[in-house]
């Protein structure tokens, strides 16, 4: 049935010139897109994990040279004031470990009493790495001292004190004691014993007067 | 109205038209181009922190060798100048020993107004890796205990004359003058820059003194 009215008409023919998209031109299309952003987000995903991991890693090592300049901070200290030093050597499974008390006496005022600082690396519960933990504790402190942790995710920590007169690991005989404290941080996200990343600390204490 | 919308919509789907392929490959093309970029500067971002971790690990190396020397104050023999480190293999290091005059006057013949210069150069073992360039850490030591057999540690070095020094004296047979020195130094590249231009500049001036003079003379 043809419509009278011609603006009906007009419209009908427009329409039924329009050019449009076959079904496998949309789909071939859709494919492409779907490929391409596909490829984007992969790019984007790998970079976001890269971010990440260098992160992770950059903090996980920030932290042990923090804890580890603070621990010789602490050596220093006892060293000038005529403290001690007393290591202890252990090992869980196959993670060396070691446990240092730093003594430092009381200064010359009666406000200033003997601090008992302690550095020890233990395992987490059922986590295979280990915990460096820290604890301060004042000769007449009455409440408890706790162990604040200060960084995780290590292999291992050492901590080994060469005297005066001992043969340096290195070679010569040393003339003043040497204190060392090696630790082996793991890659992020990697428990590997053999992919470890070593960090260590040397302090010679004839620095010290 | 309703003529006027028929002809809204009559012009939209006739002149509707895509895309040619040139466009479109060259919107791929710039595209890729940014992406690209933003791929490269993501990859030279991550090089800089690898090489900030590397050179923090370095300097826990060279901190570790020189504690040892400051704890040891003993000269090494020739298997304490370098070596792969033994608790990060990552790295070489290698130990410098220079003894230099302490103030401006002459080294003394006791040696009393020199120091001993020891620089740790730590540098990766793999050079391959990444380009790292060597970490240095200096410590001056105003002695250290000389090797077994040796009467002083780290021997004053004669300062090695340059090549054109030694074939300029063999060709003038004797030792030249300030002058001669200048100019075969100019010749060999080796004056620096800026006291080149301050000679240059003295000698203009020099020049148009002269003037002056031959000038006033003259009158």
């Amino acid at each position: 049935m043809i419509s009278r009215n011609p603006d009906k008409q007009k419209l009908r023919k427009i329409k039924m010139t329009r050019r449009a998209f076959s079904i496998l031109e949309v789909l071939v299309t859709l494919m492409l897109v779907a490929m391409v952003v596909a490829g984007v987000l992969k790019i984007l995903n790998y970079v976001n994990d890269q971010s990440e991991a260098i992160e992770l890693g950059m903090t996980q090592l920030a932290s042990i040279e923090y804890s580890l300049n603070k621990l010789i901070a602490d050596v220093s200290t006892a060293s000038q004031g005529g403290g001690q030093i007393n290591i202890q050597q252990g090992s869980y499974d196959q993670h060396e470990t070691s446990h240092l008390t730093i003594v430092i006496p009381s200064g010359d005022r009666a406000a200033e009493p003997q601090i008992q600082i302690e550095w020890v690396a233990v395992p987490r519960y059922e986590q295979d790495d280990l915990v460096l933990f820290r604890r301060e504790k004042k000769k007449n402190q009455s409440e408890t001292a706790y162990y604040i942790p200060q960084c995780e995710n290590l292999f291992s920590f050492r901590a080994r004190m060469q005297d005066a007169n001992s043969v340096s690991a290195d070679g010569p005989a040393l003339e003043a004691a040497l204190l060392e404290v090696r630790a082996q941080l793991f890659r992020p996200g990697s428990r590997d014993p053999g992919h470890v990343t070593p960090v260590s600390r040397s302090c010679c204490l004839s620095r010290f007067p | 109205m309703k003529q006027n919308k028929i002809f809204l919509f009559n012009r939209d789907t006739r002149r509707q038209g895509g895309f040619t392929l040139l466009e479109v490959v060259a919107s791929l093309l710039i595209l890729s181009v940014v992406f690209m970029g933003f791929l490269a500067g993501f990859q030279r971002s991550c090089d800089k922190a690898q090489l900030q971790f590397l050179r923090e690990r370095a300097f826990s190396v060279a901190q570790r060798h020189i504690e040892t020397l400051i704890a040891s104050h003993q000269e090494p023999n020739s298997v304490g100048f370098s070596n792969v480190d033994e608790l990060d293999p990552l790295f070489n290091w290698q130990l410098e020993l220079v003894r230099i005059s302490g103030d401006s006057a002459a080294p003394k013949p006791d040696l009393t107004n020199t120091v001993i210069k020891a620089t740790i150069k730590v540098s990766l073992a793999d050079a391959d890796m990444l380009q790292m360039p060597p970490l240095e850490v200096t410590r001056y030591f105003a002695w250290l205990k000389p090797m077994p057999g040796s009467i002083v540690s780290v021997p004053l070095m004669p300062e090695e004359e340059p090549l054109w020094y030694t074939e300029l004296r063999a060709k003038l047979g004797r030792e030249p003058t300030v002058e001669e020195i200048m100019d075969e130094m100019l010749k060999a590249n080796e004056l620096p820059q800026d006291l080149f231009e301050e000679m240059e500049e003295q000698e203009a001036n020099e020049n148009q003194y002269n003037e002056l003079l031959k000038q006033e003379t003259s009158r």
